[in-house]
């Protein structure tokens, strides 16, 4: 099972609860964020504190870019 | 932005890297949706390009990869084309993705940080190094 911490590539979920893709962790804590739509479509770029992203739930994931159950799962989904 | 390697692609590189499967020739691509590579995507979460003129490559000669640098280091490919042969309507292009001849396993991705470009008139270029670099 994947650890909880979070990693680049990862879905994840902002304190208001918009879905995006951790890009990169940046300097002061920060981190980039690629936030998505219902499709899975890229529709902004922002920087967020790393502490306010926690990793998405499966069902937080749009979709049309949803993994595999057991793959899903394999990586803390 | 940095390229990803997703979850598929580590277990591709980690059994070619021991022997256990031998890598195949990885093809570059390009792709036309707007996403941004994840850890949990797969080569079918990549809509490839398909402006008049496009055509996938196949990095077919490994002895054309150059190793460079140390802590890190690096791996790269010769520059690399996509050019368009005709006026057409406007194509964006979103970023690059990378599979494994035969197997189509998604070895990595990433995304333009200045994109999309746009694919519009006869001659109009998409350039790109492929490389990677380890740490």
């Amino acid at each position: 099972m994947a650890s909880k911490e979070l990693r680049k590539g990862m879905w994840v979920v902002l304190d208001d609860d918009r879905v995006g893709i951790l890009v990169s962790f940046l300097d002061f804590g920060t981190s980039e964020v690629h936030l998505v739509n219902g499709e899975g479509e890229t529709i902004l770029v922002v920087q967020k504190p790393t502490s306010e992203l926690r990793q998405a739930a499966f069902t937080d994931i749009p979709e049309s870019r949803r993994p595999a159950l057991n793959v899903a799962r394999q990586l803390g989904y | 932005m940095a390229l990803l390697v997703p979850n598929v692609g580590e277990s591709y590189l980690l059994q070619a890297f021991v022997a256990k499967t031998p890598a195949t020739p990885p093809i570059l691509k390009l792709y036309q949706n707007n996403v941004t590579p994840a850890e949990t995507d797969i080569n079918t979460n990549y809509t490839v390009a398909s402006f008049t003129g496009y055509s996938d490559i196949v990095m077919s000669t490994g002895a054309s990869w150059t190793v460079s640098g140390s802590a890190p280091t690096q791996i790269a490919y010769p520059q690399q084309s996509f050019t368009s042969s005709a006026n057409q309507a406007t194509q964006s292009i979103y970023g690059y993705y990378v599979l494994a001849q035969t197997s189509n396993t998604l070895l990595w991705a990433e995304r333009f940080s200045d994109g999309p470009y746009p694919i519009t008139n006869n001659g109009d270029q998409i350039r790109i190094t492929p490389q990677i670099t380890a740490d």
